[in-house]
């Protein structure tokens, strides 16, 4: 542990790689079976798929693999998850079964190796299928319903089973939170749709006093433990304030800073712009409102700031 | 990592010892807690703080202008606004400026500017350009943010002054015929090279409060960032773009010349690596399109495909490890992945 560990983000330059080149594998596969061997049943894509799966894994699972294997492996099996959960869901004209068959093979590929970043990516393309199954289902409170990937994936974070599921823990925290920026708060889809939001933001305010909580607890001197307070006071008021997306964004930056994760911090940062420039387009409310409201919260947040000041520079001077 | 502060290391290490079985469920959460940099993420809370509160207000304020309320007369917007500016500068005084609390005052004194702008050109209906608007703008601010000492500000205005530059090559250049948009954004992303040389100098000549790293990291994306727009349209058959392309890999390579040796920094080179291996994967698959002509039978275009797989693989394999490499040479004692 006092070697010199790659950074963090090495993994997400990797990440892309794969995940371009596993679109170029699935448009190869979709290729082969439909123009090639001119077969024009979409099953066949998820054979070609589970061989493609077969080749990945078996690369991944060779310890003596090199780079250039682990790389092929890595988007060979991620291009095969696809192209097997897309055949079948094609086959069978329903979004549920196609997040079923994406939630097995998230299953298959986290008993089968240890790859993170196949992991992070089978797990989103569950997590997605999920959402998407909800919306095209015209499910009431949809919204609601996908903000319960976000305790799901904080409790995998944050009390760990022994087999490695931290990515899969992180695409459930960031699903509701990259939901909101396309189909909530005047996302780019699903405008004038009622996904709900109230369930979500009081599941958002409790999670985010449950992470105050946790600092709070492991905060030794009355000082700090009275700056905690003052700033879960003030942020559960600001998450009431703000449309859900925001209070989103709130708990991915009280994530980063409870568990010191300059990716989540980075994430929460960008999620929270975001979410500001994308509120200027929202229809719901007009935007005098939007624009008290924004000051409220910018008001509170900086009294909260100012407080904290305060008893860091008496807790110097005494 | 050693010698980086708040290491982002914690999570994944104490996952290590998890998968291991030398840390149980229970004691994970405790461990992570006890070894995060507290110092590092108490200031770092503390300046999420003051950044979210002032931009969540300062959003507020450009909200409210865009309204264009009724019932408020111009007199009242132009009072309401300099009043504003003039309380937000005073407050920056007071503060002083080498506290975050005075700088930030100073950047909402800059904002206030730009929307005292705004709404003289809503009120008079002048007319004008945007790009008038912004670069008036640009001109305004440019002894505020000269006075800030605060990379911040810095920030805000470099932006501001790409958005008018930006803005003029649209309205001017572009419309009348002068220069195509694909040139438009080489000279933008040349423009944000600049600033980023400037940044360092600036660093090299001694000023210190320059010196935060999320202000090159952030100059080297938006310079890369709009460079990589004209080098994919090389890619996707636009000849015209070739200038565009050209610079991309001459920026790209200097940038590797410049942070592995003269100034060393791995995240820099990370980012270049991402940029020039997605360039390449395009500039791969419009070889291979002309080569093996992907319109062609389905042969030729599963074979095509084929081939455009392998060098993707091919590429990120020596993306990885070139950045292992490169990974080792200036952290000496890494460890690979």
């Amino acid at each position: 542990m006092n070697s010199v560990q790659m950074p963090w983000y090495v993994r997400w330059v990797v990440g892309v790689g794969a995940w371009v080149t596993a679109l170029v594998l699935i448009a190869l596969g979709a290729t082969f079976v439909f123009a090639l061997l001119e077969v024009k049943e979409p099953i066949a894509m998820s054979l070609i798929g589970a061989v493609y799966l077969g080749f990945g894994l078996w690369f991944l699972r060779q310890d003596d693999a090199g780079v250039f294997a682990q790389q092929l492996g890595l988007a060979t099996a991620a291009a095969g998850t696809a192209l097997i959960v897309g055949g079948i869901g094609v086959e069978s004209e329903s979004s549920w079964v196609a997040f079923i068959i994406a939630a097995g093979m998230l299953a298959v590929v986290i008993a089968s190796c240890d790859d993170k970043i196949l992991q992070f990516l089978v797990a989103a393309l569950a997590a997605s299928l999920c959402v998407a199954a909800l919306l095209d289902s015209n499910t009431r409170y949809a919204g609601d319903l996908a903000a319960l990937a976000t305790p799901v994936g904080l409790y995998l974070l944050l009390r760990p089973p022994q087999r490695d599921l931290m990515p899969t823990a992180i695409a459930l925290i960031l699903t509701y939170p990259l939901l909101s920026v396309f189909a909530l708060d005047a996302g780019y889809l699903f405008r004038g749709v009622d996904l709900g939001g109230q369930f979500a933001r009081a599941l958002h305010i409790v999670l985010f006093l449950g992470l105050a909580y946790l600092h709070w607890r492991h905060t030794a001197g009355d000082k700090a433990k009275r700056q905690t307070v003052v700033f879960a006071v003030v942020a559960t008021l600001v998450c009431l304030l703000l449309p859900v997306g925001g209070s989103a964004a709130m708990l991915i930056l009280m994530l980063a800073f409870v568990t010191g994760s300059k990716p989540f911090a980075l994430l929460g940062v960008a999620l929270q712009a975001q979410f500001i420039v994308r509120y200027y387009y929202s229809l719901e409310v007009n935007l005098l409102n939007k624009s008290l409201l924004l000051m409220a919260v910018g008001i509170a947040l900086l009294a909260s700031w100012w407080l904290m000041h305060r008893v860091d520079a008496r807790g110097k001077e005494s | 990592m050693p010698g980086d502060p708040g290491s982002s290391a914690n999570l994944a290490e104490i996952q290590k010892l998890r998968r291991t079985g030398e840390v149980s469920a229970d004691e994970f959460l405790d461990l992570v807690l006890n070894r995060r940099d507290n110092t590092y993420w108490h200031q770092w809370a503390m300046r999420a703080l003051l950044v979210l509160g002032a931009g969540h207000f300062l959003s507020g304020v450009v909200f409210f202008f865009a309204y264009n309320w009724d019932e408020l007369t111009p007199l009242a917007r132009f009072a309401l606004l300099q009043s504003a500016m003039l309380l937000a500068f005073v407050t920056a005084l007071v503060l002083r400026l080498d506290r975050a609390a005075g700088q930030a005052a100073l950047i909402a004194a800059s904002v206030f500017a730009g929307v005292l702008l705004a709404v003289i050109g809503q009120t008079y209906q002048t007319g004008a350009d945007a790009w008038k608007l912004f670069a008036a703008w640009t001109v305004l601010v440019l002894p505020w943010a000269m006075a800030s000492r605060s990379s911040a500000h810095w920030f805000l205005w470099i932006l501001i002054c790409l958005t008018a530059c930006s803005l003029y090559g649209e309205q001017r250049l572009v419309a009348l015929g002068r220069i195509d948009r694909v040139n438009l954004a080489t000279i933008i992303g040349i423009l944000s090279v600049g600033f980023l040389a400037a940044r360092e100098l600036a660093v090299r000549a001694g000023l210190d409060w320059v010196d935060s790293g999320w202000f090159r990291r952030v100059l080297v994306v938006i310079a890369l960032g709009t460079l990589f727009v004209p080098a994919l349209q090389f890619a996707f058959m636009s000849d015209r773009a070739f200038p565009g392309l050209a610079t991309f890999v001459l920026v790209s390579l200097s940038f590797g010349l410049v942070y592995t040796k003269l100034l060393p920094d791995f995240s820099v080179i990370a980012v270049t690596i991402t940029f020039a291996t997605l360039v390449a994967m395009a500039i791969g698959g419009r070889v291979i399109h002309e080569v093996v002509d992907l319109g062609g039978s389905a042969g030729q275009l599963v074979f095509g495909l084929l081939l455009l797989g392998l060098w993707c693989v091919a590429l990120t394999s020596g993306a990885l490890r070139l950045l292992n490499y490169l990974h080792g040479k200036m952290n000496p004692g890494a460890v690979d992945e």
